[in-house]
């Protein structure tokens, strides 16, 4: 264990002088691999697909939305009917320079309209719950080995990135560091328990390697956080990184335009904006770099009695990246309509690519995991779930 | 849309408060809908999407307001300052229209200078107060406080009616026990069903441990309350809710409320809990420091309390109905853990599921305060009534994801519930309480709900027929499971054992819910004495802990300006805050959860810090204290080798022993 994680491990900071009794010269990355980064975004509380992009075209929409409706003309253009909501016009930039690409009626592998199953279904990747229990992210990880590094940012590691591969899991430090001597003793006090030996091993090896420490401002976003984190790495190695992003659970004021209050609004704002520091950030890495944005489910396709839209089945993905092979119109996937006869329960726009799809794809053609690979173990049950082709570059 | 019904008109509000009120004109409904909309509303918890792991939550994703700190769960730390376009997460701009701050006395000085913000004055501070090794304590070291004896009941029947004082608590160096008369279900009471040792605590439990539980649970659970803020007032303090919802007539009550915390908060201090001004000032917005003043009060009452047990009870209660200190619920979260949680602690989960759903800081929450039905008088015709509420009512507070309901009985749910609503301040003029739960027949979807299989008839716009599913669903056989499940989950173990379960579950069913019984059935049952201790105890259960034994100073210690501070950040890097969950889930009870690399690390930072704080204190005695004879040789023989205190310290704070239940 200790020899696969010191390998993976290779690419860090050389400043820590620690950093000298570690090995930096590992085995060669693969050259499939050389210089891939992958940053998954979780847009956590249920995104609002059709505030995010608007089905304009649709006949049933401007009905269905009523007073949350956006007009063809409020919204940036975009193929196949659809319309970018008017707050996000970096990642409009993006989808016209061929770097980014959404893709509609996107559902997670479970969905039962809570927030707590459906979350868990998107990170474990399994339609299933029982099936798994660690993150489906993790489990690529152990496929790809010890070149590709696994980051999480925060206390909490998400349980996509949960699992038997080892992580690093960044948190930005602001009480005083311990002494080696006392946290290599603590290490052993506490190695005889299997709950807490393990992460207390794995953070004090990190730690004394130098690699819990970022030279990023205090004021730093997780996602400038997450940039700097692959950026920090040696040009050749690989990585995936993981960002949450809240606030899209929005049952009322879900206005899509901007204004006072508009929580749709300002939740494309700052997801435009956090996409932008990503890319700011990677610099550029960015050419090799696929970002995935999703969220566990849409939201009804009918406002409710608050201005706002209660839990919902499909909802839509956002990839960009220099690796990202862009489209004209920006626009993928089968949209199932919004007429009464295609809502689901008589509410709900209908899933009509699993996002599984959308992983598989980005993790065959990106990283170079093998179909068998995916379909057994990094997504187990999942064999009639083809990856999307032509995702990447 | 029912014609039958009368709608009232907007301007002849004092009718449409009644039952048969007349019906508003249409375009009087659309204006009072508008005004709902520009922000004439409570801002529920936005930014409040249900959150699963990950990092803190900041960043430009919790959109802050313009020019003051939020307080979301980072505690206030906004990363990110600007809102886009201008405005807050409210949708309010930071203006009062009917309270503005140069009207406010307290808020008069001189506008030249800028304040720094909340972040700036944080970085200052880290700047200023990173402390050398070996911090100076304010005591000469060590924490140890002499016992009043007479004030002491060690049976605790007379401290019932008094405050809880640092005087009460027995902390005398010749109570320590000794490892012989400690028990091992002493040990397993004190840190499973407790919140760690008081010094002399574990002799105490030793007794007869089950029987030093059940007499906690004969306590009154309420004796707070009395000198702590009502939910109508908290409502009055909280900025945002008088931005929004504020009129001429609520100033006077708002500056009341206020004045009412300053009491408050000098009470406490001559009462002997510490001032938190030095922090305190950091949070320019009422209902900020209010919030920032009830977690500080209730982990000081978790330090010294006498009553852990119920302590630890109150807290599974507030996260079994969780809710985030956000916007418009920020000041009501002390509040709501104590009328709901405290208040129906041993008594019927019924009674206590009522409460819970029916308070204002849940109905704001989970956005069900504004919610109209679609056929109901002030309803479109349209739009169907919030759904929020109602969903993680069933799935989270009662029947579990898997209990049993269907999409529709959540859409019943959700038309049963509207009209269950607060009372706002400019409703004061047609006689409501404001701040008050409130029944509003003009917002109700009218007519009989069917929900798992059972129809309840109309109350006649009353609240009856929600009384009666709340009544039903307490008792449903999929919620006493969950909620059982739940308990053992919070206190003993990631798996409950079946039979312990089953028993729980018989007395739940045998006494109707009566949750004095359940607690007794866990207490009784020898699974759950198990000696392997399963649980690792949260974050903040985990400081807690070290404060019981090493002094409550250790954390609430004001003269030295680090201490509070530490306390804060330590909140945000242990990415667990008192009464501000991240979701309506709750925090999470796994073990997995919380033993993350970084966490961990969190941990033993913060546990080399205090190290440093308590150089008097022999670690192996420290640990003897707490866990009594249950340590194995390799934590002795690792604390007994240390190189010095410091290092023997954060060892015996960051051992298995110490931080399992």
């Amino acid at each position: 264990m200790k020899t696969i994680k010191l390998n993976r491990r290779q690419t860090l900071l050389g400043l820590s002088s620690s950093l000298v009794a570690y090995s930096l010269t590992g085995p060669a990355v693969a050259a499939h691999l050389a210089g891939k980064k992958m940053v998954l975004v979780f847009l956590r509380g249920g995104a609002d697909g059709m505030g995010v992009l608007a089905p304009i075209a649709d006949p049933y929409y401007a009905g269905l939305r009523r007073q949350l409706a956006m007009t063809s003309s409020q919204t940036l253009s975009m193929g196949g009917g659809f319309g970018l909501n008017p707050n996000m016009p970096l990642v409009h930039q993006m989808v016209q320079n061929n770097e980014a690409l959404f893709i509609s009626g996107v559902g997670a592998p479970f969905i039962n309209r809570s927030h707590f199953d459906g979350q868990e279904g998107v990170e474990r990747g399994v339609s299933n719950l029982a099936d798994r229990r660690d993150g489906w992210l993790n489990r690529a990880l152990v496929q790809l080995g010890a070149e590709v590094e696994g980051i999480a940012i925060g206390t909490r590691v998400p349980t996509t990135l949960s699992g038997a591969a080892e992580i690093l899991n960044y948190a930005p430090a602001r009480l005083p560091p311990v002494d080696p001597d006392t946290m290599n003793r603590v290490v052993s006090m506490t190695a005889p328990d299997t709950l807490m030996g393990p992460p207390i091993a794995q953070i004090v090896a990190d730690t004394i390697a130098g690699r819990t420490t970022l030279n990023v401002p205090n004021n730093a976003t997780d996602f400038e956080i997450a940039a700097a984190l692959l950026k920090r790495q040696d040009p050749q190695s690989a990585g995936i990184v993981m960002v949450d992003m809240e606030g899209w659970d929005t049952h009322d004021n879900a206005w899509p335009l901007p204004g006072a209050g508009n929580r749709v609004a300002q939740q494309c704002a700052a997801l435009d904006n956090n996409i932008q520091a990503l890319k700011t950030g990677l610099g550029t890495d960015w050419a090799n770099t696929v970002v995935i944005a999703i969220s566990e489910f849409g939201r009804n396709a009918a406002v409710n009695g608050s201005d706002g839209f209660d839990h919902g089945i499909a909802g839509f993905a956002l990839l960009a990246g220099g690796a990202v092979k862009g489209l004209a119109g920006g626009v993928r996937g089968n949209f199932a309509g919004l007429a009464p006869g295609q809502l689901v329960d008589g509410q709900d726009l209908a899933v009509t690519t699993d996002m599984r799809e959308i992983f598989k794809g980005v993790l065959r053609d990106h990283l170079g995991l093998t179909l068998a690979d995916l379909n057994n173990f990094v997504f187990p049950n999942s064999s009639t779930i083809a990856p999307m082709d032509n995702l990447v570059l | 849309m029912n014609d039958q019904r009368k709608r009232p008109v907007f301007s002849d509000l004092p009718e449409a408060l009644t039952k048969s009120a007349p019906n508003p004109a249409p375009d009087d409904r659309q204006k009072q809908r508008e005004s709902r909309m520009r922000g004439g509303r409570l801002g529920p918890a936005q930014g409040t999407g249900p959150h699963r792991g990950g990092p803190q939550p900041s960043g430009p994703d919790r959109v802050a307001p313009v020019d003051r700190p939020t307080l979301p769960s980072n505690g206030g730390i906004t990363r990110n300052g600007d809102a886009p376009y201008g405005y807050t997460r409210t949708g309010l701009k930071r203006q009062s229209v009917y309270f503005r701050p140069e009207a406010d006395p307290r808020s008069r000085k001189p506008k030249t200078s800028r304040r720094p913000t909340l972040q700036q004055r944080l970085v200052q501070l880290e700047q200023q107060l990173r402390p050398a090794p070996g911090l100076k304590t304010t005591s000469g070291g060590e924490y140890y406080l002499r016992t009043n004896e007479t004030g002491t009941n060690k049976s605790g029947s007379d401290t019932n009616a008094r405050r809880p004082d640092i005087a009460d608590i027995d902390l005398s160096l010749d109570d320590r026990p000794r490892a012989a008369a400690v028990s091992t279900e002493g040990v397993i009471a004190v840190n499973r069903f407790g919140l760690g040792a008081l010094p002399g605590e574990l002799l105490e439990a030793s007794v007869d441990a089950k029987q030093w539980l059940k007499d906690q649970l004969q306590q009154s659970p309420t004796r707070y309350t009395n000198d702590f803020l009502t939910t109508s007032d908290a409502l009055f303090i909280n900025d945002v809710f008088n931005d929004t919802y504020g009129d001429s007539l609520t100033v006077d009550r708002h500056l009341a409320a206020i004045a009412r915390m300053d009491r408050m908060r000098a009470k406490a201090h001559t009462s002997g809990i510490p001032r938190i001004d030095d922090v305190m000032e950091l949070i320019d917005w009422p209902e900020g420091r209010l919030w920032f003043h009830e977690i500080r009060m209730r982990d000081y009452l978790g330090t010294i309390s006498r009553t852990p047990f119920l302590e630890r009870l109150t807290r599974f209660w507030t996260n079994h109905f969780a809710i985030e200190a956000a916007d418009a619920t920020t000041g009501l979260v002390g509040a709501f853990e104590r009328d709901v949680c405290r208040r129906h602690l041993t008594g019927k989960f019924s009674n206590l599921l009522i409460a819970s759903t029916l308070h204002p800081a849940m109905l704001v929450y989970l956005d069900n305060e504004a919610s109209i039905g679609k056929d109901a008088p002030w309803g479109d015709g349209i739009n169907t009534s919030n759904e929020n509420l109602g969903r993680e009512l069933m799935e989270l507070h009662t029947l579990g994801v898997n209990g049993g309901y269907t999409q529709d009985d959540v859409a019943e749910m959700g038309d049963a519930l509207s009209g269950h609503s607060v009372g706002m301040p400019w409703e004061i003029p047609y006689g409501v309480e404001p701040g008050r739960y409130r029944f509003k027949p003009y917002f109700h979807q009218p007519g009989s709900r069917t929900i798992l299989n059972k129809t309840y008839a109309e109350d006649n716009d009353g609240p009856g027929q929600m009384i009666a599913i709340l009544n039903d669903l307490a008792r449903h056989p999929s919620t006493i499971d969950h909620v059982c499940r739940k308990m053992i989950e919070h206190f003993i173990s990631d798996t409950p054992p079946p039979a312990l379960l089953q028993a729980m579950k018989t007395a739940w069913a045998d006494n109707d819910g009566l949750l004095l019984a359940v607690y007794h059935a866990m207490i009784d049952h020898p699974l759950s004495w198990d000696i392997n201790r399963d649980k690792l105890k949260s974050p903040v259960d985990y400081i807690v802990s070290a404060a019981r034994r090493l002094g409550p100073d250790l954390i609430f210690d004001t003269a030295d300006a680090a201490a509070p501070y530490y306390l804060y950040i330590l909140w945000q890097d242990m990415g667990h805050f008192p009464l501000s969950a991240f979701s309506p889930e709750g925090w999470s009870d796994e073990n997995l959860y919380w033993a993350k690399p970084a966490a961990m690390m969190t941990r033993m930072q913060w546990a080399h810090q205090i190290a440093a704080r308590v150089p008097s204190v022999d670690p192996l005695i420290f640990l003897q204290d707490s866990v009594g004879n249950l340590l194995s040789t390799t934590t002795i023989t690792e604390v007994s080798n240390a190189a010095d205190a410091r290092q023997g310290m954060t060892l015996a704070l960051m051992s298995p022993e110490f931080q399992r239940r």
